[in-house]
């Protein structure tokens, strides 16, 4: 999801939802007071197993984009990993801030969109995925068979409500003219592919973890379930109807990067549509009738010409500086 | 793989060794730091994209604070750069499909993707930059306690705090399994693909070991999830805080008002 | 003062995983004491510590501190007053430098700046470490790391100090550095080692851990004259009385 394609409004409500589940999550971990030692310790203990769990999935996307050769395509989410470990709330403020972070360091989608992909990603995967499709097809003595399919099943499910969302997001949005039909049709595939992939990459540490520390797994108690139940039985009939529909179209993407700009291009056929106006910063008329337009391109030579002169000017006593400090 | 994560426990150490050294910058309070920082980058990644020369201009901010922190400018160029593989698969389709001509240099025909291309490389080396001189400048534990300190919720500073703890030994373990690794593959470039499963959660399970133990260590000496001021007895906010966030904040709000560069231009034209 | 300041009461402790690390243990340290306990690796000794500390929760049985039973509500109380010192200093060395990693403990505790600096001088001044105050941990050699990981303790003012292998991993000079320090020490201790020199030099009264329970608590001198439990129990005696 990235800035250019939601609105202000769309961003709001996504970042709203967002916020309130994150502040369930915050209050559901605090440390309980209760007479049994398990409770303290677990809530104990579940600190660093985030931090690690996050450190992991944050090197894991990293790796993913930084190694396009090898087929792997697109975001790993690692939302099913996180929720098999931790437990849902716990792993969606781990993958947030995992989230947050990467907005931070890469600029990537933006701010604006933050709150989206905190939704799309954390929260349909933690919070709808897991519990849904995961955990109703895990018990505590499953053979790995078990595992990798119920891995493979919920990754795709999150993945596809994911792309379901942001479709949603950017008709709701109507700064695009995309019809939503086509862009369903190119999502769902690619995000299906991924989802494969991302299943049996989970599948296989969750078999290896749970030879080595089955402790380490969430267990499948029977959880309280969120208020929002009628809501969230609705996404799930569209989960599986998402799936049905990906299934049929399945054909692999093997070196696009990222689902959402590939298929964009192919169902506008050309571009990005015109940069979208940065709505929050709309002031004077004049100076946004500047930013709205295609700015004159001969001033932008100019401009850059001038910007790099007064760069390499301040480079200059930047050394300068430098040297009388050292100097100093 | 080995030198990759050799080379980013590398990068991670000279920022930490940096951030212990002695500099206008350094003296600063990290939430004056940070602040000033997060207006930055609010700016700065609110240009819209067409305006390249624009976003240029902000590469002062990073230039400026890396010189009164006693950065070279050089080698922070260079960390900045690591974060284009991933900001170039982001822009990559602006270049590949917008084909619309823009202008033209000489010979080359730049499109009006290629400038947006290059506008979006250009917000990810800057905004790196602005971080890689605010952790140098500042300390990563420092910084999340001036985020706790400026209001951000505990769950995420001391999330981050661990990441970044524990991204270290997760390379640290990684380093170790891959040497241990190559030991024993005569001469196998990579290892088979079914033992990449057993070897990640190996890793994973390793690197949790690890930071439990350090997190036991945390609470033996009284960790409460606050993360606490251990600067016994350093200064607190001062003027030159004031007039450092201030300042920066004023000139960075004007600049993304007052597209600076566009109007110089047509000044003189 | 005649009551125990550490004591376990049928302490059972079982990982979450299952396996059963410690079983009916009972034992009762007196202030001041100097106790050191060994065993064959996997007996249980850490996880003693850990329990001593604080750090685990019994699944069996009462631990107490200075007359404090162990409960949730009273981990920070004697995390505070039981020092751990773990048998790995890079565990317990994490902040960017000593100075800050020897207050946080001090800053833990909601102490003033000027009290956390008057303790993380005295600390480190008991260990003498105080030139290494700038320092970046990762740069000190292994026994100033242990040196400096035992003043991250002292910064707390513990009664009891519980050490985990202090002597592993040192070379001989700085092996005989910590000795001499832990022996000016007069606080109440409890160490597991494998150094059965060190057992012998500085602690007057030993425990003998076999498959989580104890097999011997007695004076060291005489316990290390009984071979046949030393064998039993995969222990050799100092080489000096063999």
């Amino acid at each position: 999801m990235s800035d250019a394609l939601v609105s202000p409004t769309v961003a709001a409500v996504a970042g709203a939802a967002s916020l309130v589940l994150l502040g369930t999550a915050v209050r559901k971990l605090r440390p309980v007071r209760s007479r049994l030692h398990t409770d303290v310790l677990h809530s104990e203990r579940i600190v660093p197993l985030m931090g690690v769990m996050g450190a992991f999935v944050f090197a894991a996307q990293m790796i993913n984009f930084a190694v396009p050769g090898t087929g792997s395509s697109g975001h790993i989410v690692g939302g099913i990993l996180l929720s098999a470990i931790l437990g849902p709330w716990a792993a969606l403020l781990a993958l947030s801030s995992v989230l947050i972070l990467q907005c931070l360091l890469f600029a990537d989608g933006g701010f604006l969109a933050l709150g989206c992909n905190i939704f799309n990603m954390a929260v349909l995967s933690c919070l709808v995925a897991y519990p849904l499709v995961f955990k109703p097809l895990m018990r505590p003595d499953a053979t790995p068979g078990r595992i990798f399919a119920a891995s493979v099943l919920a990754s795709v499910a999150g993945l596809e409500l994911g792309a379901l969302a942001v479709t949603l997001e950017t008709e709701a949005s109507a700064i695009t003219a995309l019809p939503i039909g086509k862009f369903l049709l190119f999502m769902l595939p690619i995000h299906l592919a991924i989802g494969i992939g991302e299943g049996l990459a989970t599948g296989a540490l969750l078999c290896a973890v749970r030879r080595y520390r089955p402790e380490l797994l969430a267990g499948t108690e029977p959880q309280e379930q969120p208020a929002k139940r009628r809501f969230v039985r609705t996404l799930a009939a569209i989960a599986v109807a998402a799936l049905l529909v990906g299934g049929s179209f399945s054909w692999l993407a093997s070196s696009q990067p990222d689902g959402l700009e590939w298929s964009l291009s192919r169902t506008a056929g050309t571009a990005e549509m015109a940069p979208a106006p940065d709505g929050l910063h709309r002031t004077a008329a004049a100076i946004q009738e500047t930013t709205a337009a295609l700015p004159d391109y001969g001033t932008t030579t100019a401009g850059l010409v001038g910007c790099g002169v007064l760069l390499l000017a301040a480079w200059g006593g930047t050394q300068l500086l430098r040297t009388r400090r050292k100097r100093a | 793989m080995k030198n990759s994560l050799q080379n980013a426990l590398c990068a991670l150490d000279a920022l930490e060794r940096n951030a212990r050294t002695e500099s206008p910058m350094h003296r600063l309070d990290a939430r004056a730091k940070l602040l000033a920082t997060t207006v930055y980058l609010v700016t700065m990644l609110s240009v819209p994209l067409p305006q390249l020369s624009e976003i240029l201009l902000y590469a002062l901010f990073p230039m400026a604070t890396a010189t009164l922190g006693g950065m070279r400018l050089g080698p922070l160029l260079r960390r900045s750069l690591a974060v284009l593989p991933f900001v170039a698969l982001i822009g990559i389709f602006n270049l590949l499909y917008d084909r619309t001509p823009a202008l033209r240099i000489g010979p080359l025909t730049v499109t009006e993707g290629g400038i947006e291309f290059a506008a979006i490389l250009l917000r990810g080396i800057l905004s790196m930059a602005a971080l890689l001189v605010l952790i140098g400048t500042t300390g990563f534990y420092a910084l999340c306690r001036a985020m706790q300190q400026s209001g951000i919720p505990r769950f995420l500073t001391v999330q981050l705090l661990f990441v970044y703890r524990y991204l270290r030994v997760l390379l640290e373990e990684a380093l170790a399994m891959s040497r241990a690794c190559d030991a024993r593959s005569f001469g196998r470039k990579h290892p088979a693909l079914r033992v990449w499963g057993t070897l990640v959660g190996q890793l994973l399970l390793r690197t949790f070991d690890r930071a439990e133990q350090i997190h036991r260590a945390m609470l033996a000496r009284g960790f409460t999830g606050r993360i606490p001021d251990c600067t016994a007895g350093k200064p607190r906010w001062r003027r030159a805080d004031t007039a450092f966030l201030t300042g920066w904040s004023l000139a960075l709000i004007a600049a993304r008002w007052s597209y600076p560069v566009e109007t110089l231009t047509r000044l003189f034209r | 003062m005649s009551h125990h300041y550490l004591q376990f009461d049928r302490v059972s402790y079982r990982y979450p995983g299952g396996r059963e690390a410690l079983r009916d243990v009972s034992l009762r340290i007196t202030h001041g004491e100097k106790v050191a306990l060994v065993g064959a690796n996997g007996t249980g000794k850490s996880t003693l510590l850990l329990l001593a500390a604080g750090l685990l929760l019994p699944t069996d049985g009462e631990v107490s501190v200075g007359g404090i039973g162990l409960t949730p509500r009273t981990l920070p109380i004697v995390r505070q007053t039981v020092g751990l010192v773990f048998q790995n200093p890079d565990h317990q060395l994490f902040m960017p430098t000593v100075e800050e990693d020897v207050a946080f403990g001090p800053a833990n505790m909601g102490l003033t700046p000027e009290e956390i600096e008057a303790r993380v001088t005295a600390a480190l001044e008991s260990v003498g470490a105080l030139h290494l105050r700038k320092e970046s941990p990762c740069r000190l050699s292994g026994g100033q790391k242990r040196s400096a990981a035992i003043a991250t303790v002292l910064a707390m003012e513990p009664s009891v100090l519980v050490l985990d292998e202090p002597t592993s991993d040192l070379d001989p000079r700085a092996r005989r550095q910590t000795l001499e320090l832990l022996k000016r020490f007069s606080h109440t201790m409890l160490v597991a080692t494998h150094d059965m020199e060190m057992a012998r030099e500085l602690c007057p009264r030993m425990i003998v851990l076999r498959d989580g329970e104890i097999a011997a608590d007695g004076a060291t001198e005489t316990l290390f004259r009984d071979t046949d439990l030393l064998d039993a129990c995969g222990l050799e005696p100092p080489c000096r009385m063999r």
